[in-house]
């Protein structure tokens, strides 16, 4: 298989969306992959979401905040590395970004702000409104690939089922705002009063009926009170959102699906797979993270198969015995704690392993690769950590998983 | 301990995307008919995948719903059906209704139109849960919500009370009122978080709570640590340095491997027990640990052994022999 998928966005690219669902890692292979970029001289700049408290410490916590900062990557840079003359700048999302600041940037003055920003029916609902902490992430990336100061922007997307609401939620908006429905609420007759619906086709009225019937009275009135007042942002909302949603989606950006190694999770991942189809996004591997390690050369499945507990018998007893000759005085206790454990390894490396054939199977499908990357012992807590991760991904990967045991 | 779990009429089960909310959902809902109540698993999220837990090759469930196993009826709730359900309702017009909520005038309102989805799906729990059968008697013991993801998931239990403030009078400002005591009402009503043993999802499950208690003011008394084994193993250095460095068993890799992945793995239990520890702590809430099922939830999975977990009395992991922290 060719792996130049994951090569080729990391050097070529000028957006890495890592997406996936909550909890798998996304952080830290943005993170590594940043990394790994910086290694191959570009601009970087890693965009994190809430990330872990030692993710964090890793990336230099104290300075990494709202706006951009240089990561001191001279611990783990070779001289090569060095010369190649790439930066990695870290900056963390604000982590509920809302649709305030798209009004409070697009308003031409305070006056219109202040109407927007204070109508009861906007204050209620902007927070609700799906996506919209996602799509305001997605307005932060478009403004640093815009501002032309990094090559590559890595970023990680916010941890919620609803993930890729924010590829879909320009489109959502432009068509709203574009839409009959708006066009005939803010027209200056209408805004009047609720009484000049009538003038509208039939199905129009209707409609604007049932909502009176149903939401009561003054709603029509408070919304289209609303709708008048962001009428005059419309076309900047339209334009930009049509822009990020063309960024996204076109040639610059290659996506990274992320998903644990748990069987549990694979149904997940499938279905995100199909979502990110349907959306006809550039798709350049799919990576398992936290893949246990296995210190045999038969696979972990093999292993459970011939290896029942009623098998092990025999060596569980030489085990006890070589522990008592050894001075271990609970020697049968040890040594069946030794097996246990070791069952319990091979189970959960199984499951991964049955995760992997799965979807490199399905990745295969879209010509991309399915790259599995180990489970560290500890949480990461250093940029080594994140080096490791990011060379485990690179490296000759034919059996990408052997090399765990140093 | 306020209540059983199953003495409640509405449990929503919720969780971080990934923590496996949709399996302990589905291993509640079997728990409860096992115990021979009368049981509705409601998915709400946009893709269904219950039917699939329950069956090979599962159709669909779609707004209708069907029986799954006996005692245990499933449905999605997909919002723009329930809308039209109650638009119907209270018009009492069909086919204009219909019309209407089909052009695409109104489609475009909806994509766009905030928090209407959570309110709508919300109402048809609440009407679910006030059916009663020929005998007067509620239809459903209990109804399982599979909520949608954290932060959503919480949105989804605010939208009345929002809807309200924005609209004061009219029927929806009165139909949002009753949704609203039905999610007050501890009696009824309880929320069920689901979590991993592990630093994210723990924080965001602390969040969560405190959210529940101070915004929402929902019930929530236990929460499901998923994929937790609490039995770490207490396999030390010391004793793992007496194995013979020649010692060669026919199914086990030599020993210096041995004791690397034994290191590991309890490496990984030992993280696991800190934030088993954290979120009980955090929320100030006992916990119950379900297992790792290797084969995950699917039709195959024999289930009677692992959903009964789900009703013990959950524990304080304080109390419990926990591992001991100093080791290692």
């Amino acid at each position: 298989m060719n792996r130049a998928g994951l090569e080729h966005a990391l050097q070529n690219s000028r957006v890495i969306v890592c997406a996936g669902t909550g909890g798998v890692g996304k952080t830290t292979i943005a993170a590594a992959l940043s990394i790994e970029a910086a290694r191959r001289g570009r601009q970087t700049l890693v965009l994190t979401i809430d990330p872990a408290k030692r993710l964090a410490d890793a990336l230099g916590k104290s300075r990494l905040g709202a706006t951009p900062n240089q990561v001191d990557l001279s611990a783990i840079l070779s001289e090569l590395d060095t010369l190649s003359g790439g930066t990695l700048d870290a900056v963390m999302l604000d982590p509920k970004p809302t649709f305030d600041r798209l009004i409070t940037r697009l308003a031409p003055d305070p006056g219109v702000r202040e109407r927007i920003l204070e109508n009861g029916i906007y204050r209620n609902l902007s927070e609700a409104l799906a996506g919209s902490a996602e799509y305001a992430a997605m307005e932060q990336v478009h403004e640093y690939v815009e501002s032309g100061r990094y090559d590559l922007v890595v970023v990680d997307t916010p941890p919620s089922n609803h993930a890729l609401d924010f590829l879909t939620a320009p489109r959502r908006l432009r068509e709203f705002l574009d839409g009959r429905f708006v066009h005939a609420l803010v027209r200056p007759s209408i805004s009047a009063g609720r009484f000049g619906f009538r003038i509208f086709g039939r199905p129009l009225q209707r409609m604007f009926g049932l909502l009176e019937k149903i939401a009561g009275i003054g709603f029509l009135d408070d919304l289209a009170e609303f709708l008048a007042a962001i009428d005059g942002l419309t076309d900047g909302f339209i334009d930009r959102a049509t822009r990020v949603e063309n960024l996204l989606l076109g040639d610059d950006t290659r996506f990274l699906l992320v998903c644990g190694p748990s069987s549990a999770e694979e149904v997940g991942t499938f279905e995100f797979l199909e979502e990110l189809e349907t959306l006809r996004v550039r798709l350049a591997a799919i990576i398992v993270n936290r893949v246990r390690p296995w210190p045999l050369d038969v696979p972990a499945t093999t292993w459970l198969a011939k290896n029942s507990k009623d098998t092990t018998g025999a060596d569980v007893k030489q085990l006890e015995h070589a522990l008592r000759e050894s001075g271990e005085s609970e020697a049968r206790r040890v040594a069946e704690q030794v097996f246990h454990v070791f069952r319990e390894a091979a189970m959960v490396r199984a499951a991964a392993d049955q995760t992997v054939e799965a979807l490199s199977e399905r990745a295969d499908r879209q010509s991309v690769r399915c790259h599995p990357v180990p489970e560290l012992p500890d949480d990461i807590d250093r940029l080594q950590g994140l080096a490791a991760i990011g060379s485990a991904l690179f490296e000759d990967a034919s059996s990408p998983l052997a090399q765990n045991s140093k | 301990m306020s209540r059983a779990l199953l003495d409640h009429r509405v449990i929503v089960v919720t969780g971080k995307g990934g923590v496996g909310k949709t399996s302990i959902a589905c291993a509640l809902a079997e728990a409860a008919r096992q115990t021979g109540k009368r049981v509705l698993l409601a998915e709400t999220a946009g893709i269904e995948s219950i039917a699939g837990r329950f069956e090979s090759n599962a159709e669909p469930l779609g707004y209708a719903g069907r029986t799954l196993r006996p005692g245990l009826q499933a449905l999605r709730i997909d919002p723009h059906e329930a809308l039209a359900d109650y638009v119907r309702l209270q018009t009492g017009l069909g086919a204009i209704t219909d019309r209407v909520l089909r052009s695409e005038t109104f489609q475009h309102l909806l994509n766009a139109a905030p928090g209407w989805r959570e309110l709508i799906i919300l109402g048809k729990i609440w009407h679910l849960e006030q059916k009663c059968d020929a005998r007067g008697l509620p239809l459903y013991d209990l109804i399982v919500v599979d909520a949608p993801a954290t932060g959503h998931g919480l949105t989804f239990l605010d939208v009345p009370r929002v809807v309200q403030q924005a609209i004061q009078t009219g029927p929806l400002a009165r139909h949002s009122s009753w949704v609203e005591a039905l999610v007050h009402d501890r009696e009824r009503t309880l929320l069920l978080p689901v979590t991993l043993a592990e630093e994210l999802p723990v924080t965001e499950t602390a969040e969560l709570v405190e959210r529940a208690r101070q915004a929402i003011d929902i019930g929530v008394d236990r929460i499901v640590i998923n994929r937790s084994n609490p039995a770490a193993s207490d396999l030390t250095s010391t004793t793992l340095n007496r194995l013979p460095e020649d010692l060669h068993l026919a199914s086990l890799p030599p020993v210096p491997k041995l004791i690397e992945l034994v290191h590991h793995a309890r490496h990984r239990s030992e993280l696991a027990q800190i934030q088993r520890h954290r979120v009980s702590t955090l929320c100030d809430l006992p916990i119950i640990d379900f297992p790792e099922i290797s084969e995950g939830f699917t039709a195959a999975t024999d289930w009677g052994s692992h959903t009964e977990r789900l009703l013990t009395p959950p524990v304080w992991p304080s109390t419990q022999h926990g591992p001991d922290s100093s080791s290692s």
